[in-house]
């Protein structure tokens, strides 16, 4: 689950918090349609039961930036616990079940006490969220759009531990998380797929034919600046 | 004019953990001995500052933050056992207290010691706040508000005694700590100060001439 060297990038959480299930039955459940926003994050955490949400930040000039996916097995909207600047806002990709436990329930003294497995596991993973967001800044401040599109492929061929997979993300999503327009990343996997790097590339289907070539793309750095001094 | 002095990005944000010395061990650090940590290493800041450099998978290392007094420095990668950590420095003096973050798995610790546990998860959320916005300027915001956001992010206005300053901080940190090349950060300093929004920019403090503008241009409602 964890990276092992240093921060890698996560496109997608699964299952992560399994442990949380047996607290479960004490709290409500609910259902979001597709496409809905959750609501209600300022008083409660979420465990995610059944369906795919994307967790994303809208900056004050209105820029919107997927941040990761999540399907069943883990907990969202850790932050609301904390007296924190920024919102994150939830999104159902799908149909989506999640059961809704009290901020205030978590935040108390008692809760860590109860259940102490609980809470390292809240704290892990908290601690891969912020390796993820660190991988963020780290490996793709001064990547190349190349370099990025092929980080996504191999954090995703991480997820799956295989070269064919399913990535249930689509161009476009990938384009929302690095930052990039979806025709940038259209003209990269273009590339990719023309150098035989990679074969299919849809929602349903990723072949990665040479991955040590993949590797070698993703640590490509930016070009630097043409001309400037230093003062 | 704002004088606005360089200050760490975190500060104060662990004073809980100011008097619990189990599993630590004490380290002075000054200016010609870097830190170099292993992977379970939980640092805390006790006194002064540290600069911390990280490893990337595209750069040996990176200036990537600063850490002042009662402050943790790296809960999320003592926890997950992946240190980025390439090595920790001081500009003058500091104090570390190094744990051994294996006793985060004790039971019995976490049960008699929830405030701790608390503080430790809240000083992890506000490091990914910090490493999202950050992130988030770098994947869509041009290199000028990216380095006015840095600038905000590490300065605050005017002097005070007691407060935790940075005594050094040279255009090529500001580069690093935005994420960009040190010429595209020396050319947006250049338009900045062309454009009478900044005026002198020393190693502890930056001279801000209009405010409004560098704010606006800080949030991408601004081009120049």
């Amino acid at each position: 689950m964890y990276p092992t060297s240093f921060a890698h990038l996560f496109l997608r959480l699964t299952n992560v918090n399994d442990k949380w299930r047996s607290l479960l039955p004490n709290f409500k459940q609910t259902v979001y349609k597709k496409n809905s926003i959750i609501k209600e994050t300022d008083l409660f955490l979420f465990f995610f039961f059944f369906g795919v949400i994307h967790t994303s930040y809208t900056s004050i000039s209105g820029v919107e930036w997927i941040f990761i996916f999540q399907n069943q097995g883990c907990i969202f909207n850790e932050h609301a616990l904390f007296d924190t600047p920024i919102k994150f806002q939830y999104t159902a990709n799908t149909d989506c079940t999640v059961r809704k436990i009290p901020i205030k329930y978590l935040q108390s003294p008692q809760f860590i006490e109860e259940y102490p497995d609980l809470y390292i596991n809240f704290i892990e993973t908290l601690a891969l969220k912020e390796s993820i967001s660190y991988s963020y800044f780290s490996d793709l401040a001064y990547s190349s759009a190349k370099s990025k599109v092929c980080q996504a492929i191999l954090a995703l061929a991480n997820e799956h531990g295989n070269a064919m997979f399913t990535p249930g993300i689509t161009q476009a999503e990938i384009g929302a998380m690095l930052g990039l327009h979806q025709t940038s990343v259209a003209r990269v996997i273009q590339d990719l797929r023309q150098n035989r790097i990679i074969g299919a590339f849809t929602k349903n289907k990723i072949e990665i034919f040479d991955i040590d070539k993949l590797r070698s793309i993703s640590c490509e750095l930016m070009p630097e600046p043409a001309d400037g001094l230093l003062i | 004019m704002l004088k606005r002095y360089f200050t760490p990005h975190f500060s104060q944000a662990n004073p809980e953990w100011k008097n619990f010395t189990e599993h630590s061990r004490d380290i002075e650090l000054d200016y010609t001995s870097p830190y170099i940590p292993n992977d379970y290493d939980l640092i805390y800041v006790k006194k002064g500052y540290v600069k911390i450099y990280c490893k990337t998978n595209l750069k040996n290392e990176v200036f990537t933050l600063i850490v002042g007094e009662n402050s943790f420095a790296n809960v999320g990668g003592a926890i997950t056992g992946a240190n980025r950590f390439s090595k920790i420095i001081t500009d003058s003096k500091a104090e570390l207290r190094i744990f051994d973050s294996y006793f985060f798995w004790d039971l019995d610790f976490i049960k008699n010691h929830p405030a701790l546990l608390q503080g430790m998860a809240k000083n992890i959320a506000k490091c990914i706040t910090f490493h999202t916005v950050r992130s988030h300027y770098n994947c869509f915001y041009s290199s000028l508000p990216q380095l006015c956001q840095t600038i905000l992010t590490i300065s605050k206005e005017g002097f005070h005694e007691n407060y935790n300053h940075v005594k050094l901080i040279t255009q090529l940190d500001l580069a690093d700590l935005s994420g960009m090349h040190p010429v595209t950060a020396c050319n947006n300093l250049k338009k900045l100060r062309e454009a009478g929004i900044i005026g002198k920019l020393t190693q502890q403090y930056i001279e801000i001439l209009d405010m409004q503008k560098f704010n606006l241009i800080a949030t991408g409602q601004m081009v120049l």
